[in-house]
Protein backbone atom coordinates (compact mmCIF):
# COMPACT_ATOMS: atom_id res chain seq x y z
CA UNK A 1 0.00 0.00 0.00
CA UNK A 2 1.70 3.76 -1.08
CA UNK A 3 1.10 6.46 1.04
CA UNK A 4 -1.08 9.05 -0.88
CA UNK A 5 2.28 11.01 -0.97
CA UNK A 6 4.13 9.27 -2.47
CA UNK A 7 6.78 8.09 0.57
CA UNK A 8 6.21 4.70 2.49
CA UNK A 9 2.94 3.48 3.77
CA UNK A 10 2.42 3.10 7.44
CA UNK A 11 2.79 -0.76 6.93
CA UNK A 12 6.28 -0.59 5.48
CA UNK A 13 7.31 1.73 8.19
CA UNK A 14 6.75 -0.83 10.80
CA UNK A 15 8.40 -3.92 8.66
CA UNK A 16 11.65 -1.25 8.53
CA UNK A 17 11.74 -0.50 11.55
CA UNK A 18 11.48 -3.94 12.56
CA UNK A 19 13.99 -5.44 10.32
CA UNK A 20 16.38 -2.70 11.44
CA UNK A 21 15.27 -3.56 15.26
CA UNK A 22 16.49 -6.87 14.85
CA UNK A 23 19.27 -5.72 13.11
CA UNK A 24 20.38 -3.25 15.70
CA UNK A 25 20.44 -5.99 18.54
CA UNK A 26 21.49 -8.63 16.71
CA UNK A 27 24.67 -6.58 15.76
CA UNK A 28 25.18 -5.50 19.05
CA UNK A 29 24.75 -8.72 20.70
CA UNK A 30 27.58 -10.29 18.12
CA UNK A 31 29.82 -7.28 18.46
CA UNK A 32 29.49 -7.57 22.61
CA UNK A 33 29.94 -10.73 23.41
CA UNK A 34 33.38 -10.00 25.90
CA UNK A 35 34.18 -10.77 29.57
CA UNK A 36 34.88 -7.93 31.24
CA UNK A 37 36.89 -6.84 34.40
CA UNK A 38 35.73 -3.49 35.47
CA UNK A 39 37.09 -1.73 38.75
CA UNK A 40 34.77 0.91 40.69
CA UNK A 41 36.45 4.58 41.11
CA UNK A 42 34.19 7.54 42.05
CA UNK A 43 30.74 5.43 41.86
CA UNK A 44 31.90 4.83 37.89
CA UNK A 45 32.32 1.32 36.64
CA UNK A 46 35.80 1.32 34.75
CA UNK A 47 36.82 -1.60 32.05
CA UNK A 48 40.52 -2.24 32.85
CA UNK A 49 40.49 -6.09 30.98
CA UNK A 50 38.64 -7.67 28.32
CA UNK A 51 38.37 -11.01 26.76
CA UNK A 52 36.06 -11.27 23.60
CA UNK A 53 34.03 -14.25 23.82
CA UNK A 54 35.00 -16.32 20.64
CA UNK A 55 38.87 -14.50 19.97
CA UNK A 56 42.15 -15.68 21.75
CA UNK A 57 43.07 -12.15 21.59
CA UNK A 58 43.24 -9.91 24.58
CA UNK A 59 42.79 -6.03 24.60
CA UNK A 60 44.50 -4.03 27.40
CA UNK A 61 43.46 -0.97 29.63
CA UNK A 62 45.30 0.46 31.75
CA UNK A 63 43.94 3.31 34.67
CA UNK A 64 45.15 5.33 37.13
CA UNK A 65 42.55 4.35 40.24
CA UNK A 66 42.76 6.64 43.37
CA UNK A 67 41.80 5.21 46.59
CA UNK A 68 42.82 6.05 49.90
CA UNK A 69 45.87 3.85 52.02
CA UNK A 70 43.86 0.35 53.04
CA UNK A 71 40.80 1.80 51.10
CA UNK A 72 39.09 -0.97 49.25
CA UNK A 73 38.54 -1.39 45.42
CA UNK A 74 35.26 -3.17 43.91
CA UNK A 75 36.29 -5.34 41.10
CA UNK A 76 33.70 -6.90 39.10
CA UNK A 77 33.12 -9.09 36.23
CA UNK A 78 30.89 -8.27 33.13
CA UNK A 79 30.02 -11.15 30.90
CA UNK A 80 28.36 -9.40 27.67
CA UNK A 81 27.47 -6.37 29.15
CA UNK A 82 25.85 -7.81 31.95
CA UNK A 83 27.03 -7.81 35.76
CA UNK A 84 27.65 -11.25 37.01
CA UNK A 85 29.70 -10.99 40.06
CA UNK A 86 32.12 -8.87 42.16
CA UNK A 87 35.01 -9.39 43.32
CA UNK A 88 36.57 -7.33 46.78
CA UNK A 89 39.40 -6.26 46.35
CA UNK A 90 41.72 -4.69 48.87
CA UNK A 91 44.81 -2.82 48.94
CA UNK A 92 46.89 -2.63 51.65
CA UNK A 93 49.52 0.44 50.85
CA UNK A 94 51.61 0.51 53.67
CA UNK A 95 52.53 -2.89 53.44
CA UNK A 96 52.30 -3.21 49.71
CA UNK A 97 50.21 -6.39 49.53
CA UNK A 98 46.51 -6.88 48.21
CA UNK A 99 44.28 -8.92 48.22
CA UNK A 100 41.35 -10.55 45.79
CA UNK A 101 39.05 -12.86 46.96
CA UNK A 102 36.56 -14.02 44.19
CA UNK A 103 32.63 -14.28 44.56
CA UNK A 104 29.86 -16.02 43.77
CA UNK A 105 29.82 -16.12 39.93
CA UNK A 106 26.86 -17.44 37.56
CA UNK A 107 28.98 -19.70 35.57
CA UNK A 108 26.36 -21.22 33.66
CA UNK A 109 25.76 -17.91 32.19
CA UNK A 110 29.46 -18.45 31.04
CA UNK A 111 29.31 -21.96 29.70
CA UNK A 112 32.05 -22.71 32.22
CA UNK A 113 32.67 -24.24 35.29
CA UNK A 114 33.72 -21.98 37.70
CA UNK A 115 36.77 -23.74 38.76
CA UNK A 116 38.14 -22.85 35.15
CA UNK A 117 37.35 -18.79 36.04
CA UNK A 118 40.27 -17.32 37.80
CA UNK A 119 40.85 -13.69 38.96
CA UNK A 120 44.80 -13.27 39.99
CA UNK A 121 46.48 -10.30 41.53
CA UNK A 122 49.95 -9.23 41.94
CA UNK A 123 51.54 -6.29 43.58
CA UNK A 124 54.62 -4.52 41.78
CA UNK A 125 56.62 -3.75 44.75
CA UNK A 126 58.19 -0.09 44.47
CA UNK A 127 61.93 -0.44 44.53
CA UNK A 128 62.87 0.12 47.68
CA UNK A 129 59.97 -1.66 49.80
CA UNK A 130 61.39 -0.84 53.61
CA UNK A 131 61.44 2.17 52.71
CA UNK A 132 58.09 2.52 52.15
CA UNK A 133 55.85 3.15 49.94
CA UNK A 134 57.26 5.97 47.80
CA UNK A 135 53.91 8.21 47.90
CA UNK A 136 54.94 10.29 44.49
CA UNK A 137 54.30 7.02 42.83
CA UNK A 138 51.61 5.08 42.25
CA UNK A 139 51.90 1.38 43.39
CA UNK A 140 50.92 -0.98 40.25
CA UNK A 141 48.58 -3.87 40.62
CA UNK A 142 48.60 -6.40 37.96
CA UNK A 143 45.63 -8.71 37.56
CA UNK A 144 45.07 -11.47 35.65
CA UNK A 145 41.40 -12.44 34.50
CA UNK A 146 41.07 -15.96 32.95
CA UNK A 147 37.97 -17.81 31.51
CA UNK A 148 38.46 -20.83 29.77
CA UNK A 149 42.26 -20.30 28.87
CA UNK A 150 41.82 -17.09 27.86
CA UNK A 151 43.44 -14.34 29.43
CA UNK A 152 42.86 -10.56 29.85
CA UNK A 153 45.83 -9.44 31.64
CA UNK A 154 45.25 -5.59 33.63
CA UNK A 155 46.45 -3.27 35.24
CA UNK A 156 45.70 -0.54 38.08
CA UNK A 157 47.65 2.33 39.34
CA UNK A 158 46.81 3.00 42.44
CA UNK A 159 47.51 6.18 44.03
CA UNK A 160 47.21 7.88 47.31
CA UNK A 161 44.46 10.61 47.23
CA UNK A 162 46.04 14.19 48.12
CA UNK A 163 44.37 14.93 51.44
CA UNK B 1 -27.39 -11.28 15.94
CA UNK B 2 -26.78 -10.11 19.02
CA UNK B 3 -23.20 -8.83 19.13
CA UNK B 4 -21.08 -10.12 21.74
CA UNK B 5 -17.49 -9.10 23.19
CA UNK B 6 -15.79 -12.27 23.07
CA UNK B 7 -15.50 -13.23 19.46
CA UNK B 8 -12.26 -14.74 17.82
CA UNK B 9 -11.01 -11.85 16.44
CA UNK B 10 -11.21 -9.62 19.67
CA UNK B 11 -9.37 -12.59 21.42
CA UNK B 12 -6.75 -13.06 18.73
CA UNK B 13 -6.09 -9.23 19.17
CA UNK B 14 -6.05 -9.03 22.92
CA UNK B 15 -3.97 -12.17 23.36
CA UNK B 16 -1.24 -10.46 20.37
CA UNK B 17 -1.54 -6.92 22.59
CA UNK B 18 -1.05 -8.49 26.04
CA UNK B 19 1.84 -10.58 24.23
CA UNK B 20 3.62 -7.74 22.67
CA UNK B 21 3.26 -5.71 25.51
CA UNK B 22 4.97 -8.56 27.68
CA UNK B 23 7.13 -8.72 25.13
CA UNK B 24 8.81 -4.96 25.35
CA UNK B 25 8.26 -4.85 29.24
CA UNK B 26 10.75 -8.24 29.24
CA UNK B 27 13.02 -6.50 26.82
CA UNK B 28 13.06 -3.50 28.33
CA UNK B 29 13.72 -4.99 31.96
CA UNK B 30 15.60 -8.14 31.74
CA UNK B 31 17.28 -8.60 28.05
CA UNK B 32 18.48 -5.06 27.76
CA UNK B 33 21.37 -5.62 29.62
CA UNK B 34 23.17 -7.59 27.15
CA UNK B 35 23.28 -4.80 24.66
CA UNK B 36 25.24 -1.84 24.98
CA UNK B 37 23.29 1.89 25.95
CA UNK B 38 23.11 2.74 22.33
CA UNK B 39 21.66 -0.01 21.21
CA UNK B 40 18.92 0.30 24.14
CA UNK B 41 18.20 3.51 22.96
CA UNK B 42 17.66 2.60 19.42
CA UNK B 43 16.18 -0.85 19.77
CA UNK B 44 13.05 1.17 22.01
CA UNK B 45 12.73 4.25 19.78
CA UNK B 46 12.72 1.29 16.70
CA UNK B 47 9.75 -0.97 18.70
CA UNK B 48 7.89 2.66 19.29
CA UNK B 49 8.08 3.51 15.73
CA UNK B 50 6.91 0.12 14.90
CA UNK B 51 4.10 -0.09 16.71
CA UNK B 52 3.07 3.59 16.07
CA UNK B 53 3.37 2.72 12.25
CA UNK B 54 1.64 -0.31 12.95
CA UNK B 55 -1.43 1.95 14.34
CA UNK B 56 -1.24 4.02 11.88
CA UNK B 57 -1.67 1.26 9.14
CA UNK B 58 -5.15 -0.36 10.97
CA UNK B 59 -6.35 3.28 11.68
CA UNK B 60 -6.28 3.59 7.84
CA UNK B 61 -7.88 0.21 7.68
CA UNK B 62 -10.36 -0.75 10.37
CA UNK B 63 -13.85 1.55 10.17
CA UNK B 64 -14.92 -0.21 13.27
CA UNK B 65 -12.45 -2.15 15.67
CA UNK B 66 -13.17 -1.59 19.01
CA UNK B 67 -12.27 -4.23 21.12
CA UNK B 68 -14.51 -3.86 23.94
CA UNK B 69 -18.49 -2.87 22.57
CA UNK B 70 -19.27 -1.63 25.81
CA UNK B 71 -20.00 2.36 27.28
CA UNK B 72 -16.85 3.66 28.50
CA UNK B 73 -14.03 1.12 26.59
CA UNK B 74 -14.59 2.52 22.92
CA UNK B 75 -11.64 3.87 22.70
CA UNK B 76 -9.88 1.00 23.02
CA UNK B 77 -9.15 0.01 19.40
CA UNK B 78 -6.36 -1.98 17.74
CA UNK B 79 -4.82 1.38 16.68
CA UNK B 80 -5.44 2.98 20.28
CA UNK B 81 -3.51 -0.11 21.75
CA UNK B 82 -0.98 0.08 19.15
CA UNK B 83 -0.25 3.55 20.22
CA UNK B 84 -0.29 2.64 23.64
CA UNK B 85 2.74 0.28 22.96
CA UNK B 86 4.19 2.36 20.87
CA UNK B 87 4.23 5.35 23.70
CA UNK B 88 5.70 2.85 26.35
CA UNK B 89 8.29 1.94 23.97
CA UNK B 90 9.40 5.75 23.40
CA UNK B 91 9.11 6.32 27.28
CA UNK B 92 11.84 3.80 27.29
CA UNK B 93 13.82 4.84 24.58
CA UNK B 94 13.57 8.64 26.36
CA UNK B 95 14.56 6.87 29.96
CA UNK B 96 17.48 5.10 28.29
CA UNK B 97 18.61 8.55 26.78
CA UNK B 98 18.69 10.20 29.43
CA UNK B 99 20.51 7.46 31.08
CA UNK B 100 23.35 7.36 28.85
CA UNK B 101 26.81 8.14 30.42
CA UNK B 102 28.38 9.53 26.69
CA UNK B 103 26.65 12.43 27.16
CA UNK B 104 26.45 15.35 29.25
CA UNK B 105 23.40 16.52 31.01
CA UNK B 106 23.30 19.87 29.56
CA UNK B 107 23.39 18.03 26.22
CA UNK B 108 20.59 15.36 27.12
CA UNK B 109 18.09 17.48 28.34
CA UNK B 110 18.43 20.36 25.24
CA UNK B 111 18.41 17.17 23.15
CA UNK B 112 15.08 16.06 24.87
CA UNK B 113 13.30 19.73 25.40
CA UNK B 114 14.11 20.28 21.41
CA UNK B 115 12.76 16.63 20.22
CA UNK B 116 9.61 16.74 22.46
CA UNK B 117 8.80 20.07 21.17
CA UNK B 118 9.94 19.03 17.46
CA UNK B 119 7.31 15.89 17.75
CA UNK B 120 4.68 18.59 19.23
CA UNK B 121 4.72 20.48 16.06
CA UNK B 122 5.56 18.27 13.53
CA UNK B 123 2.57 16.14 14.94
CA UNK B 124 0.29 18.83 15.35
CA UNK B 125 0.86 20.83 11.70
CA UNK B 126 1.28 17.30 9.51
CA UNK B 127 -1.42 14.62 11.26
CA UNK B 128 -5.17 15.98 10.90
CA UNK B 129 -7.26 15.14 14.01
CA UNK B 130 -9.23 12.25 13.71
CA UNK B 131 -12.88 12.90 12.35
CA UNK B 132 -15.84 12.72 14.74
CA UNK B 133 -17.23 9.53 12.76
CA UNK B 134 -14.20 7.71 14.15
Amino acid sequence: MASERGGFSALQVAILAGALLVVVVGADVALNRTISLQVEQADDWQTIGQIPRERSDVRHHDTLIEVNRSDEVDVRIVVDNQHLATFEASYDIRHHTERIASGPLAADRLGVSEERFTVTGDTLLPDSPEEGWDRSRPVRVDLRLTVDGNSADAWLDVEEVPR
Amino acid sequence: MTRTVFHMRNVLVTIGILTAGIGIVYFAAEFIDQISPWSRMASLALLAVMCTALGRHFEAEEADSELVDREGWRWLRVPTALYVLGLVAALGAIIVFLGLEDLSRLVKAAIAIALGLGIVVVGARRFDEPSADG
